[in-house]
């Protein structure tokens, strides 16, 4: 792999998840995973963000063996998933991306009566907590649930035996502006209240920034950047800079991304402003503010230099 | 990079598996709750079978009954057992089975857990049925039979472990396929059509291997409906001699013996091979 300024990877003495050169292809050429090395500290909210097809999914279903990995390590709680899957399935909350499995005959309570069975911790009380939180329906056959309402049941199905830890594939798809505020309130009064590592897969950042504390950015199969929440926001800007301005040869590695909005061109640069200041001002550019990016806009700005590297505009 | 362990949880006693004992009560109970459609369907069918058999007794027409018996009832129970099959894994095909897989227990045992609960009620239902035949013939008045003997060990044998064999067919095609109907028929089309051709073209190896299938003596045909055709003969013979069946005649017996313990191998086979991809 080649070296960038910026981290690839997190470094945790007590990884919750863990990964490893984890590869994943479908028949010969499609490769849905390319090498991926994830860590996941315990504790941790952890965002992974990426467009739809990056292979967030694909990464999920192999840390819960829904799908078998074609090469590389996997530990997830301290256990391989693809030999020890059933003491992984015991300690995890899931929330798939889809809602649809087969069970739409039976009526809410009935499934989530079934759901409990498999997992001793269950705890009815807190159940009930959330079934009052998420206005569930327990009357209704599962089937004939809404999207963000089979969603919400989804979530009270992952968090009522409160799990060490929380795998949430789009937790917030489907449902409606408030419900979606309530969800991320629920979740975030979840983590505090039992300590959980909770790893969230999302192509909706803005959503889920208010929770993370870690954040990768997965790109067609490749980890293009992992680290730190606070790290990426601290040594990242988004430089305002004249129309005319050429990005000096030396910045060139750290430069993330260059757009263009109603202000002229923005260049989202890898490296602290007090660093990135004098460099810029050395090679003749005058910017005319440093802003911190948000977290889409930082995730995004990675996003675009894949995109951009593919199509070879970077030559 | 040396992967490293993480086995303490903050300020929470760590959640096990659950075993496949408590799997299998919750398949029991599952199963109960997912097939009561069925269980409406074969009330249906045993009280009709009941009110037929009754009045095949009462009318003294057993040697036609035995015939019907074996020609129609029989393939009828038969595929009613492989639909119960199907129908206890309706909702968790191969390609659709995450949430079946995603609980916390062994997924062979889960499976194998799953598959014990379908057939304890399908068994349960077939000794109900058992059951109601046994009071028929042994209260139905000038049945024919001599002292309203009941059937011979063999016919209760063969009745049961024709329908557990229906039933481990079906299932070995519902763990490994999307489709297992399809694959079923086309897999019967297709040793039927074999076995024709290898008696008309004389192809002797072909022949040699439908015979496993169809006719041969120990073939799956002769386990799945032979018993059954033999024990109803048995019945229309009137004689209580007859009630015991000729050494000749546990050949059927025997092929129901080496196939109920192939299929249970097979589905035991699928439910370790049946995996995600």
């Amino acid at each position: 792999m080649s070296e960038t300024p910026w981290p690839l990877r997190v470094a945790s003495a007590t990884p919750a998840i863990e990964t490893l050169g984890l590869r994943k292809r479908y028949g010969r050429s499609v490769v849905a995973l390319d090498g991926i090395d994830l860590t996941v500290p315990e504790g941790s909210t952890y965002l992974l963000v990426g467009p739809n097809g990056a292979g967030k999914t694909t990464t999920l279903s192999i840390l819960l063996d829904l799908t078998r990995r074609s090469e590389g390590e996997v530990r997830v709680l301290g256990h391989d998933p693809a030999s020890d899957g059933a003491q992984v399935r015991a300690r995890i909350g899931y929330v798939p991306e889809r809602a649809d499995f087969g069970y739409g005959w039976m009526k809410v309570r009935a499934l989530l009566r079934h759901h409990a069975v498999y997992r001793p911790g269950w705890d009815a009380d807190y159940a009930a907590e959330l079934e009052r939180a998420l206005e569930l329906e327990s009357d209704r056959k599962f089937g004939k649930l809404s999207k963000g309402q089979a969603r919400r049941v989804e979530l009270l199905m992952a968090l009522a035996h409160r799990p060490r830890l929380l795998l949430l594939d789009e937790p917030t798809d489907g449902l409606d502006p408030l419900m979606r505020e309530r969800v991320l309130e629920l979740l975030a009064d979840h983590i505090r209240r039992f300590p959980t590592t909770t790893f969230i897969s999302t192509h909706l950042i803005h959503e889920a920034d208010r929770l993370a504390d870690h954040v990768a950015v997965l790109d067609r199969g490749t980890i293009v950047v992992q680290a730190e929440r606070e790290a990426l926001m601290r040594s990242m800007r988004r430089w305002s800079v004249p129309g005319d301005a050429r990005p000096p040869a030396e910045l060139e590695p750290a430069i993330v991304s260059r757009t263009t909005d109603r202000t002229g061109p923005v260049w989202t640069v890898w490296g602290e402003e007090a660093e990135v200041r004098p460099r810029l001002e050395r090679a003749g550019v005058t910017p005319v503010t440093a802003a911190r990016p948000s977290l889409e806009q930082a995730a995004v700005a990675f996003l675009a230099r894949g995109s951009r590297a593919r199509l070879g505009e970077d030559e | 990079m040396e992967m490293r362990v993480t086995e303490s949880a903050p300020g929470r006693v760590d959640a096990a598996p659950i075993g496949f004992g408590e799997a299998l009560m919750e398949q029991l109970r599952w199963v109960w709750a997912r097939l009561r459609f069925w269980w409406l369907v074969l009330g249906v069918l045993l009280a009709g079978s009941g009110v037929l058999l009754v009045n095949t007794l009462t009318e003294n027409t057993w040697p036609r009954s035995g015939s019907m018996f074996a020609g129609v009832v029989l393939p009828l129970v038969l595929l009613v057992a492989v639909s119960w099959s199907l129908s206890v894994w309706r909702d968790d095909p191969p390609k659709d089975r995450d949430y079946f897989w995603l609980q916390p227990v062994g997924r062979e045992a889960h499976t194998l857990a799953r598959v014990l609960a379908g057939l304890v009620w399908m068994l349960g239902v077939m000794a109900v049925a058992a059951v109601a035949l046994a009071i028929a013939i042994l209260v139905a008045p000038d049945a024919g039979l001599a002292d309203h003997a009941l059937p011979p060990a063999g016919f209760w044998f063969s009745w049961l472990g024709a329908f557990v064999l229906s039933y481990l067919v079906g299932t070995f095609a519902a763990i490994l396929s999307d489709r297992p109907a399809i694959w079923l028929v086309l897999g019967a089309i297709l040793v039927l059509l074999l076995d024709g051709l290898a008696g008309a073209r004389d192809w002797q190896w072909v022949d040699a291997v439908t015979n496993w299938f169809t006719s041969g003596d120990l073939s799956l045909g002769t386990a799945l409906f032979a018993p059954g055709v033999i024990a109803f003969q048995a019945m229309a013979d009137h004689a209580p001699a007859a009630m015991q069946m000729s050494p000749g005649d546990h050949q059927p017996v025997a092929a129901l013996l080496i196939w109920l313990v192939i299929m249970t191998g097979a589905v035991v086979g699928a439910a370790f091979v049946s995996r995600p991809r």
